[in-house]
């Protein structure tokens, strides 16, 4: 999360001024709604949920970063309702198995004949939950499914849902045991979010909202009711909004001279002393989409430099490594984009 | 593999320096050690002594006596201040020995001739020592006429006579060396700050809002001249600290930024003919245009 993102929440209020067409509207009440049913659950965390509609309506895959407890699979399960999406979970560990994530051939015993049993894959929304814990080959395996949107069982192709989206997480502390997603796994991801703690304030109103939930009877036993329990399911939205909310991405206005920004800025990553690694094509490729994506979001149908440096941090950010000169210096990947942000000739 | 044959051959130069006394009683470091220490038992040095026989060994070579006891209060050896004694003594270990001692002394002899391992002995608490004789025969490996070594030829290294001037001539080029780091160097970083001097957004913004104002500038330019403008609000309000997203999030809350950023969205970001009247460029880089100046003639 960049600095402004994590210093104050999002303002609904849209950037301009202006009344925006229909088409715009019905996407941007469309927009308003998925927000409003995910703040009755979720507080505050409203960057993630723009980094999730972005994801969702440019058809890239999200990776957050973060400590556990920061509700990302509240906040995955809860998207997925509002729009009424298949979610399916899963969490990554040492011993999980390509097939575990993309289906196997099972034998039916009935009728003797090898059956494809499919996978978790095959949803619209996957959580990939502490994905540097599972072996490379695991993680490969997914994220060629990510990048292909088919899986291949038994010889057999099949083809992934749309809309898929893969929201991956990482715990940043605890390293132990874990493989390290490599740059060009990283580059799969369009953006990768780091999630902060609440501010104070909204603590205080998690703790007051979680004081307030009661025992849910079940049989003759009840068990304590969390944030999930008091899900609605009614969806606020459907597919055919989200359809709509694309296509309206890829009508937002890109102008000669924002590509040129984008341009300058990936080639100085490829260029800058303190760089070992810059950004890759698909990376400029990706600006653009978010930045369309978070432009229609706040209300806009052209993209504006804003929209480029709210999100350059997401999307370059990873993709960059530090040569040795630069981390000998104590200089960060943060620090050293920003540099590169603010230079002017 | 390379360090077993390693190994081996390290021990074989260690062997008869410096091992434990076991090893050298079980190897049979030379005839002197042998005739002392063949015995193997500790017990049986004592009788060797007692009976006064003369040992023996050979220029250079350690002859050690094991167990030794000799009567009365603990013996240290004198220390080997002489460079002139043609024998070295040392007490290796000493065991007490009911109100005696027993010693494993290390005996070396630099010359040849018959000599009396208690004369380089002494008391530790000072008093007088008294004991009977132990006689060591240091006998010559070489001829009898070779009575010392053949002397080394000692021919003078044709590179020492050149070395003082090498110094000499090497401190030299160390120092220019030096004195054209300490003056180069400064030069070329003020030569670096004259041209971060020049780079500030004014002057960089100037030729190209006149270019703008003429109606000159690709895309790329005017890209430029929207990072430069952007840059030269941020040194006129003080935002150098702030990241790129929040600079621009304080500028659009500024009267005056706010403004010319969105003449720029209009100018520059928006689909054309959107305005609903055209976007005046030379109004709204004018106060560039002028700002530019001003610093260049500063």
């Amino acid at each position: 999360m960049t600095g402004q993102d994590a210093a104050k929440p999002v303002d609904l209020a849209r950037d301009i001024a202006e009344e925006p067409n229909q088409e715009i509207k019905e996407v941007i009440e469309f927009i308003d709604k998925i927000r409003t049913r995910v703040a009755t659950v979720v507080v505050g965390q409203d960057i993630v949920v723009e980094r999730l509609l972005i994801a969702l309506f440019t058809g890239g895959h999200l990776l957050l970063q973060g400590v556990p407890g920061l509700a990302k699979t509240l906040l995955v399960s809860v998207l997925s309702k509002t729009i009424d999406l298949e979610f399916a979970r899963v969490q990554f560990t040492i011993d999980l198995l390509p097939s575990d994530i993309l289906g196997s051939e099972v034998l039916d015993q009935k009728t003797n004949e090898f059956r494809v049993h499919k996978g978790p894959v095959f949803t619209n929304l996957l959580l990939a939950d502490e994905i540097n814990r599972a072996a490379p080959k695991v993680q490969g395996a997914l994220l060629e499914a990510m990048q292909e949107r088919k899986v291949t069982i038994g010889g057999e192709n099949f083809s992934l849902p749309a809309p898929f989206l893969v929201i991956a997480t990482q715990n940043p502390v605890e390293q132990a045991g874990t493989f390290e997603l490599p740059e060009a796994q990283l580059d799969r991801f369009m953006m990768l979010h780091r999630l902060v703690y609440p501010t104070p304030e909204e603590e205080k109103e998690i703790l007051r909202r979680n004081a307030q939930l009661g025992i849910r009877v079940e049989g003759k036993g009840a068990v304590a009711e969390t944030e999930f329990d008091i899900l609605s399911n009614e969806p606020a939205g459907s597919g055919e909004n989200l359809v709509a909310a694309m296509q309206a991405v890829q009508q937002v206005y890109v102008s000669e001279a924002f590509i040129e920004h984008i341009v300058e800025i990936v080639n100085r990553t490829r260029n800058h002393p303190l760089l070992e690694l810059g950004c890759s094509p698909r990376a400029g490729i990706s600006l653009i989409k978010a930045s369309r994506a978070r432009a229609l979001i706040r209300g806009r149908h052209y993209v504006v430099p804003d929209d480029l440096y709210a999100l350059a941090e997401d999307v370059i950010l990873h993709r960059i490594r530090l040569n040795y000169e630069a981390l000998a210096d104590g200089h960060t990947g943060a620090s050293v984009l920003q540099g590169i942000l603010r230079e002017f000739d | 593999m390379i360090r077993i044959p390693f190994i081996f051959f390290l021990l074989l130069i260690l062997y008869p320096v410096g091992f434990p006394p076991a090893v050298a009683i079980a190897g049979g470091v030379n005839s002197a050690t042998a005739s002392i220490a063949l015995s193997g038992n500790p017990q049986e040095s004592e009788p060797h002594l007692q009976e006064n026989t003369d040992l023996s060994t050979t220029v250079g070579f350690p002859l050690r006596l094991l167990q030794t006891k000799i009567v009365g209060s603990r013996l240290i050896a004198k220390p080997y201040t002489d460079r002139k004694v043609p024998v070295m003594v040392r007490i290796i270990e000493t065991f007490p020995h009911g109100s005696d001692f027993r010693y494993d002394i290390e005996f070396r002899g630099f010359e040849p001739g018959r000599f009396n391992i208690i004369d380089h002995l002494k008391r530790n608490d000072d008093s007088e020592l008294v004991s009977d004789p132990l006689w060591v025969n240091v006998e010559p490996i070489l001829a009898a006429e070779k009575v010392r070594p053949i002397p080394l030829p000692q021919t003078e290294s044709k590179f020492r006579s050149y070395y003082v001037p090498i110094l000499f001539v090497s401190g030299i080029i160390w120092m220019a060396g030096l004195l054209a780091i300490l003056f180069y160097g400064r030069g070329t970083l003020k030569k670096a700050s004259v041209i971060t001097k020049v780079t500030t957004p004014a002057e960089k913004m100037r030729p190209l809002v006149d270019a703008a104002i003429a109606g000159k500038l690709t895309a790329a330019q005017q890209a430029e001249l929207e990072r430069i403008l952007s840059e030269f609000w941020s040194a006129k309000l003080n935002l150098g600290h702030l990241p790129a997203d929040q600079l621009r999030t304080t500028l659009r809350e500024h009267p005056e930024a706010t403004q010319m950023l969105e003449q720029l969205d209009f100018w520059l970001h928006r689909p054309a003919g959107e305005a609903a009247q055209p976007v005046d460029v030379n109004a709204l880089l004018k106060p560039y245009q002028d700002q530019s100046k001003t610093t260049a003639s500063e």
